[in-house]
């Protein structure tokens, strides 16, 4: 099992570490000779949530060098944290390498920074080792992204300072274990409500963008299905979905999004939320991040 | 009684700020020393494996500095030509105070310059400037250190603050062990450290054949096979020679320090500009010693080192160098000394290196290797007398607790006694001596050792390479029940001290350093004035 690499986009990769730090802290990362995912998992008594990153090798990678007897695929769980860590003291150089080692017996993905003094123009070597685990491929078979019917709402979250701010307002409010109500329509509406013990607060937002849903729950969406966008009824489209969730579920999914340039709510009603955050500009899907959250019932 | 009197410029507040933030990281407690023409602050961590002094020159650092040593306590006897010093070092005002209470007092009062005018003269935090009076009245109980902040708009605002008597700590370096030496910008290295992570406990300094310096950060947990993931981050970074300024270190000689402690004194460093870090030390187990100074501003770090992987004698806690502390000088303690010299110094063997081979071995790290290996071996040399400063009981406090120290646990007997370095008399009249004859305001030297302590130095070379502070000098290890006992028993006391003694060394002068009565009182007295 072999795997080496320039990264070239160093910031991206701190950044989709960092993201999913807030919500585990540890996760599984695949390396393959086409991309890279990392996925966390994060449970309470009574939710459970997913957050899958996906970035394609030529988006951060440069010539990987990868190898393994599971169709040069590598499964390894990673210390999220220490991986970001590390990227964020290399984020300021231009280039490092991603190596897989083994030092004083455990396995590590070392980060190595060469680098040109500022003195004297003399190469320095800086290395950080973040220990990992070697996963099979049994081990991680049955893990895929979970299966989501399609959303009765799909929808360009708003400006992300503003609903951070009107969030966190909402989570003070409502305290640890408080629900968040989130409703959407296709015309361009999004509530949030909550009803705590004391209090009731709503905020909606309207004219915002209702992308085009695919059918697959993939995040490829296509012009084909324009003509049935066309043939929902006024009446359709006014109608809410609605999902509740934990409230820090939701602050950390507010978080979660702060880091894409555009990010899509879908509301699968009384079922989930997903949320795909695009990491770069529009159109191009090099590197997403997919947030799914189940639905509370009550 | 002393009196006190500063007064320090904006600029000068807000470097005293970010020199005691830097002593906080360190320790909870600060203890000033005003001399004639310094102010000594320092700290010594909790595990005794950092010892910490910021001086501030009166002249360069202050405005203005007037310290007037309390008439009472300055000896008169005539002692040769330390005589003056020694008044000097006697006169000395120490307390202790809490850094913490300190650090919001001089904190933020500095504004650069006034970017938007009309605000930031109105902001609260710029001062003209700051003064700092001692208002010792022991007999009326008001005893306060008193800062005075003159701010913009006549305001003045005034802190009383507290302080209790205090020892002074010294940490000994003994100037051969600087057989490796380096130094660097400041700036530049604070770049690097900042790659280091914080849960890494050690860093570890090592030269490579190829004329590159690595500095790597390691744990010594034992992780298993269900916690891997929780191996901190480990950082390398590898450096050329020529980025140092000096480098002059033999190949042979890794050594590891505290990671954070390395780092809080990278950092303050840091915020001087224009500043040459220099780091000086000898083999692993001894202690090293990182100094820097800027514009009246002096500072001197002595951290312990270990080799890579080796744990302390004391486990977690390092072993470390030598300290010592003395009570405020009684005039009779001096006479007191001179009964006591036949206590046996010790030595560990490691630190046996004569004087002219380390010379020698300080050597560019291409050249050296057979030197530095020469270093290790001289075990059946006689150490010369600037090695080792003596120790001695000359002050009781030291000795007493020491030998506490060794009642409670006989098997750290060996680390103790290797630790243990060096006579408080003889450090209290000739390192300040030392320091006014070579014109150096700052910092003490080590202390050579009195001539007639020098043969009970040979005594003791079959002590381990490992070297510890003295730990005991506080005397909190020390049980209450522990000294009463004693104080009861001094016989039976002595004959347990005398047993222990006895299976490592059989030291025949033993019976001659046993504390009296009087000294005791001292000994109780320190434990609640620590």
């Amino acid at each position: 099992m072999k795997f080496r690499s320039d990264i070239h986009n160093i910031s991206l990769l701190s950044k989709v570490a960092g993201t999913l730090s807030v919500v585990g802290k540890i996760g599984w990362l695949q390396l393959s000779p086409t991309h890279l995912q990392l996925r966390v998992l994060s449970a309470t008594d009574t939710t459970q949530s997913q957050i899958w990153a996906t970035i394609s090798s030529p988006a951060i990678f440069t010539s990987p060098k990868i190898s393994s007897a599971h169709d040069n695929i590598i499964n390894l769980e990673v210390p999220l944290d220490t991986l970001h860590r590390s990227l964020k003291s290399a984020v300021t150089y231009t280039s490092a390498c991603l190596k897989l080692t083994k030092k004083e017996g455990i396995p590590r993905l070392s980060l190595i920074i060469t680098t040109e003094t500022a003195a004297s123009m003399n190469h320095a070597k800086i290395v950080q080792d973040i220990p990992v685990r070697v996963l099979s491929p049994q081990s991680v078979a049955h893990l895929c992204k979970p299966l989501v019917p399609k959303p009765g709402c799909a929808v360009l979250l708003p400006a992300l300072s503003q609903l951070k701010g009107i969030t966190d307002r909402y989570v003070k409010m409502v305290g640890a274990n408080g629900r968040i109500v989130v409703e959407g329509n296709n015309n361009g509406v999004l509530r949030m409500k909550l009803d705590a013990e004391a209090v009731k607060v709503e905020s909606e937002w309207r004219g915002l963008m209702n992308p085009v849903v695919g059918e697959d729950g993939g995040m490829e969406w296509d012009d084909n299905e324009e003509e049935e966008e066309e043939e929902q009824s006024t009446q359709e489209k006014e109608g809410f979905s609605r999902v509740m969730v934990d409230s820090r579920d939701w602050a950390k999914v507010v978080r979660v999004s702060a880091a894409g340039k555009r990010v899509i709510a879908w509301l699968c009603n009384n079922h989930s939320l997903v949320v795909y955050v695009f990491l770069d500009e529009e159109g191009d899907n090099q590197a997403t991040i997919n947030y799914y959250v189940s639905s509370m019932v009550g | 009684m002393a009196t006190l009197h500063i007064t320090l410029n904006p600029l000068a507040v807000d470097r005293l700020h970010e020199a005691l933030t830097c002593l906080s990281k360190f320790g909870d407690s600060v203890t000033l020393e005003a001399r004639r023409n310094k102010l000594n602050l320092r700290t010594l961590n909790p595990t005794h494996s950092a010892h910490i002094l910021i001086c501030l020159a009166g002249d360069t650092f202050c405005d203005s500095y007037n310290f007037v040593p309390d008439a009472s306590k300055l000896s008169f006897g005539s002692n040769g030509g330390s005589q003056v010093s020694q008044r000097l070092e006697e006169g000395a005002f120490k307390c202790k105070m809490n850094v913490k209470a300190l650090l919001p007092v001089f904190r933020g009062r500095y504004v650069q310059e006034p970017i938007n005018k009309e605000r930031d003269e109105n902001m609260v935090g710029g001062i003209d400037k700051c003064e700092i009076v001692l208002q010792e009245k022991p007999n009326k109980g008001q005893c306060r250190l008193i800062v005075k902040l003159f701010c913009r708009q006549g305001t003045m605002k005034t802190f009383r603050l507290q302080y209790e008597e205090a020892d002074i700590i010294y940490a000994t370096f003994l100037k051969e062990w600087g057989v490796n030496k380096w130094a660097i910008r400041a700036s530049e290295l604070k770049k690097w450290m900042e790659h280091f992570g914080p849960k890494t406990e050690h860093l570890e300094i090592a030269a490579d054949d190829e004329e590159r310096v690595n500095f790597t950060s390691y744990t010594l947990k034992i992780i298993d096979g269900a916690h891997i993931l929780k191996t901190p981050l480990q950082t390398s970074i590898e450096l050329d020679l020529i980025e140092f300024n000096e480098f002059q270190v033999t190949r042979d000689t890794p050594i590891a320090v505290s990671v954070k402690d390395f780092k809080s004194i990278v950092t303050h460093a840091g915020t001087l500009e224009h500043v040459q870090i220099q780091a000086v030390y000898g083999e692993p187990g001894q202690p090293m010693q990182i100094t820097y100074d800027q514009n009246g501003m002096f500072c001197e770090f002595t951290l312990m080192t270990r080799k890579k992987g080796a744990a302390g004698p004391a486990g977690k806690a390092e072993p470390v160098a030598k300290i010592m502390s003395h009570r405020s000088a009684v005039p009779g303690s001096v006479t007191g000394s001179a009964v006591r010299t036949g206590e046996p110094s010790v030595i560990s063997r490691k630190s046996v290196t004569p004087a002219a081979p380390s010379m020698v071995s300080v050597q560019p790290v291409v050249a050296a290797k057979d030197n530095s290996r020469s270093e290790s071996v001289s075990t059946e040399m006689p150490p010369p007398p600037l090695r080792v400063t003596p120790r001695d009981g000359s002050v009781s406090a030291v000795s007493n607790s020491r030998d506490s120290q060794a009642l409670l646990s006989g098997t750290r007997q060996s680390s103790l006694s290797t630790g243990l370095r060096g006579s408080l008399q003889p450090r209290q009249s000739q390192s300040l001596f030392i320091m006014d004859e070579d014109d150096d305001v700052f910092g003490p030297s080590p202390a050579p050792a009195g001539d007639e302590q020098y043969e009970a130095l040979l005594d003791d070379l079959d002590d381990e390479d490992v070297l510890g502070w003295d730990a005991s000098l506080g005397s909190e290890r020390v049980s209450f029940v522990e000294l009463q006992e004693r104080a009861v028993n001094a016989d039976k006391g002595k004959g347990v001290v005398r047993q222990e003694r006895g299976q490592k060394q059989g030291r025949a002068e033993e019976s001659g350093s046993y504390v009296e009565a009087t000294q005791r009182k001292n000994v109780v007295k320190g434990l609640f004035d620590d």
